[in-house]
């Protein structure tokens, strides 16, 4: 899958002096100047809100999520210590906004989760061969695969869901996300690890409780 | 290798990297074999779910300055208020840390030990001793009186 790097950032020089530029916004927002900030903000936008939009799954909180992430990182920025990629501190701030929006979310809501409407479901396996991969499927049977994907997904514990989305729809490498999640290398393979495994659960129980003989 | 001693390889396994050990394991191993087979799905599926971020709402970032200028203010009063607050804690705390040593330092405690005490108390007069012991008041006047009569 395409692997955007952490310090990717939208902006038309290459690299050194995108970040020299960075680097002068940076310290321009933090002596308070806010059209340096918008700058910097301007130039992470849509990382960011891909990663909010992929989190929360709900485009109407996506905003409001965001002026939320962008308001923290200018209120924390004065305290920036260039120590970290801005990229990194800017993604944990945002991380941590949305793990905190999904756990108040989880609470909110009840344990028991809407019904999947699938007329049929393919196994895991099957998905797997290639016979049955998505590209391959018609677009009411993909359509059908995407709704159970999304409710899958958001069925998942916010912790689950987060290293899922950081790994294999935001594209981060296991190294980026020990350094947005501040954990071991080790410990955010074993995550990614158990959450595949809990998602591949849930998928079985709902294939289970749809054939014929349950 | 048991199972759960391979779960940090699965990652390289699954990008298709170098993972030797899970690699052997995988095939004696038809539990591991069916997860893998369950992983391979998921990463079929799992795509579906990218999406392109949604386009900000004209407005967006008016608003975020309006905030930023209305929250900013209040939370730097609020955080302006914490750093003096802070600072007069810990100024209080070394003006009583000041404090005590200073009357410590006016009032020397000169160095007795148990057995001085006790020693002590015993010779002071109108102290009556129960069965040679010394109560803790004995003590505590023979103390005074070492201090009021060097």
């Amino acid at each position: 899958m395409e692997r955007r790097r952490l310090n990717e950032v939208e902006a038309p020089q290459g690299p050194r002096p995108a970040q020299d530029e960075e680097q002068s916004l940076i310290r321009r927002a933090q002596k308070g100047d806010h059209d340096a900030f918008e700058a910097l903000l301007r130039r992470h936008q849509r990382r960011v809100l891909s990663l909010i939009g992929h989190l929360l799954r709900r485009p109407a909180d996506s905003e409001d999520i965001a002026q939320q992430v962008f308001l923290k990182v200018y209120l924390a920025l004065p305290r920036f210590d260039f120590r970290s990629a801005f990229a990194t501190w800017l993604y944990r701030i945002a991380v941590n906004e949305c793990y905190d929006h999904l756990r108040r979310q989880r609470a909110q809501k009840s344990a028991a989760a809407a019904e999947i409407p699938v007329e049929e479901a393919v196994s895991l396996e099957q998905l797997g061969t290639s016979a049955t991969q998505p590209e391959g499927l018609d677009i009411v049977a993909r359509t059908e695969l995407r709704q159970v994907a999304e409710k899958l997904f958001r069925r998942l514990s916010p912790d689950d869901r987060l290293v899922l989305t950081l790994k294999e729809l935001e594209g981060f490498s296991i190294e980026e996300i020990g350094q947005i999640m501040r954990l071991r290398e080790s410990t955010v393979k074993v995550r990614i690890f158990r959450a595949r495994k809990r998602l591949a659960e849930a998928y079985r129980r709902l294939v289970r409780a749809r054939s014929p003989g349950s | 290798m048991r199972c759960q001693e391979l779960e940090q390889q699965w990652e390289e396994w699954l990008e298709g990297r170098d993972a030797p050990e899970l690699a052997v394991h995988l095939q004696a191993c038809a539990h591991c074999r069916a997860v893998a087979e369950e992983f391979r799905g998921l990463n079929a599926m799992i795509p579906l779910l990218r999406h392109e971020p949604p386009a900000l709402a004209p407005g967006f970032w008016l608003r975020l300055r309006e905030r930023i200028e209305t929250t900013g203010r209040q939370e730097a009063d609020w955080a302006a208020f914490n750093f003096l607050a802070g600072r007069a804690a810990a100024v209080l705390a070394a003006l009583v840390l000041v404090l005590s040593l200073l009357t410590l330092r006016q009032q020397p405690l000169t160095s007795v030990t148990g057995i001085e005490a006790v020693q002590e108390a015993s010779t002071i007069p109108n102290v009556e001793l129960s069965n040679g012991e010394l109560t803790q008041d004995q003590v505590l006047v023979s103390l005074v009186e070492r201090d009021v009569k060097p």
